[in-house]
């Protein structure tokens, strides 16, 4: 326990910032900590995740008075949560949230501003790992540019729990990938409908919906104990 | 990130007589002074696991578990009551790490961080906060905890205390609740229901499950339910001072709350409608994209200041 690799050393490795036989003696590590491979495939994931965000985000006005009133009652746990190993991985997990959230009020946006400019591009970006398909349907380019965000989140949490898959029970793995398919086929269907009514705020909130629920499902299946 | 075993206090793995189990079985004896208000992270792969708040400063891990199991304890201060413990309960099969049962005594204000992958878990007189998190087992928290979250991907979560603040999430499990502050419950297919109790403030989402609310709404309460298809049953009184806004893409409004008859949605598709009980001031916003939403009248009233 006390040879742990540090979060800012599992962080130099996610960048390849570390001197060769600094990362030698990192990875050599990693191969016999299933603890320390686990905080580097979130904190990898994390990375692919933000760098998924959109350029640009605009906070919708209130934003930061909703987000204050909804940490308040958590801060004690969050105190908590600081104090145990644990805490890289759910500051990951909250930061992919987060980023889903800023997604979403990117799609709530798109509703609102540029409803009938259609993307540029037919087939909107979906993940190379789970089994979204393309639609023939196109998005308005904000929805479409958000969507992007959205799948670029749920590839970089499908490759972890990839990665993780061998250290889960078959009956986990077959739990997480039957939800995966419900949320891929209401996420399609959601777009299918968003494609032909792009102004329908609630339909666009709906379709933002589904895919956090889906990240979320993978983000907690990432974070299981192995072979649960 | 830095974790030192400090101490690991008052170990004791101690032979058992034969179980009728197919595995050889041990006793399990753990535990430290604390302080009242404990933070406690306890991984346990065991069968069954119990958590009990008791009116004691000290902390106890006590039960069987199969032969081979380790069982330890980490404190920050041997000689002090510890504000921090970490527990471990490690098996060396998958098997065996099914079978076993736990009983976890802590201080009625701990906070605890319990995780497990197949137990069932069962807590009482906690009123600190509670993290727990299962995969295949279920979790049930009877009581009052301050603050709950609880996860599991496949196996039931019931909450049937009013916790000030809650989260709940499962895959397909179903999710129970009776009331509480600040309520969030998601699930992928499970069924999230909530019976009885006062609700401030709740959120309650799924992708196919079924969401049933039939919880008593305090005064300037806010509800939010929202599904892609599962079907939506709400239970209000009568005397409900409450506005409603129920709104479908496809899906069916069937109001059996007041008069009011929904309309035909967005180009003739889906239906919406807005209704209003009393003097208003509660809040219930209902969002389904091809689920049927239902509003009934039930026989709970809203709650005065």
């Amino acid at each position: 326990m006390t040879d742990h690799l540090s979060f800012e050393r599992l962080c130099d490795l996610a960048d390849s910032a570390l001197a060769p036989a600094a990362e030698e003696s990192a990875r050599a590590h990693l191969r016999t900590c299933e603890q320390c491979a686990s905080r580097l495939s979130a904190i990898s994931a994390l990375a692919a995740s933000t760098a998924a965000l959109p350029q640009e985000i605009a906070p919708p006005e209130g934003l930061w008075q909703d987000i204050r009133k909804d940490l308040e009652p958590r801060d004690a746990i969050r105190r908590r949560s600081r104090a145990w190993p644990i805490r890289h991985l759910a500051a990951a997990a909250v930061v992919i949230a987060a980023a889903s959230s800023a997604l979403t009020a990117l799609v709530l946006r798109g509703t609102n501003s540029d409803a009938t400019t259609r993307s540029e591009t037919a087939s909107a970006p979906t993940t190379t790992s789970t089994p979204v398909q393309p639609t023939p349907a196109e998005l308005p380019a904000r929805l479409a540019s958000a969507e992007h965000g959205f799948t670029r989140s749920v590839d970089a949490l499908q490759r972890t729990l990839d990665e993780r898959r061998d250290s889960l029970a078959p009956s986990t793995i077959a739990t997480v990938e039957r939800s995966v398919r419900i949320a891929d086929s209401a996420i399609a269907e959601a777009r299918e409908a968003l494609a032909r009514d792009p102004a329908n705020h609630a339909l666009a909130a709906l379709f933002a919906s589904n895919y956090e629920r889906k990240i979320d499902l993978l983000r907690r299946a990432t974070e299981l104990a192995p072979r649960t | 990130m830095r974790a030192v075993p400090l101490l690991a206090v008052a170990v004791a793995l101690a032979s058992a007589a034969p179980f009728a189990s197919a595995h050889a079985q041990q006793k399990v004896l753990l535990g430290h002074a604390t302080t009242s208000t404990v933070s406690l992270k306890l991984f346990a792969a065991v069968g069954d696991i119990r958590v009990v708040g008791w009116d004691r400063d000290s902390v106890e891990l006590s039960g069987v578990v199969p032969t081979g199991v380790k069982a330890q304890l980490y404190a920050g201060a041997p000689d002090e009551h510890a504000k921090g413990l970490k527990m471990f309960v490690e098996s060396p099969t998958e098997q065996s790490g099914r079978e076993g049962t736990l009983v976890l005594h802590v201080p009625r204000a701990a906070r605890v961080w319990l995780k497990t992958g197949s137990a069932d878990m069962d807590v009482t007189g906690v009123t600190g906060g509670l993290d727990l998190n299962v995969v295949g087992g279920s979790i049930t928290v009877h009581g009052n905890p301050k603050e709950v979250r609880a996860e599991s991907m496949d196996g039931n979560v019931i909450i049937d205390g009013s916790p000030e603040w809650l989260r709940a999430k499962t895959a397909t499990g179903d999710i129970t609740l009776h009331g509480g502050g600040d309520i969030g419950a998601s699930t992928i297919s499970g069924t999230i229901r909530t019976n009885g109790g006062d609700v401030e403030r709740a959120k309650l989402e799924s992708t196919t499950g079924t969401l049933s609310f039939a919880s008593v709404l305090t005064r300037n309460a806010s509800v939010e339910l929202e599904t892609h298809s599962g079907p939506i049953d709400i239970q209000l009184s009568l005397k409900s001072d409450a506005d409603v806004d129920a709104s479908t893409i496809t899906g069916a409004i069937d109001n059996q709350w007041t008069r009011t008859r929904p309309a035909t949605g967005r180009e003739g598709r889906g239906m919406t409608l807005q209704t209003s009980s009393g003097m208003g001031g509660a809040h219930i916003v209902v969002r389904s994209f091809k689920g049927t939403i239902q509003l009934r009248t039930s026989k709970l009233s809203l709650k005065g200041p």
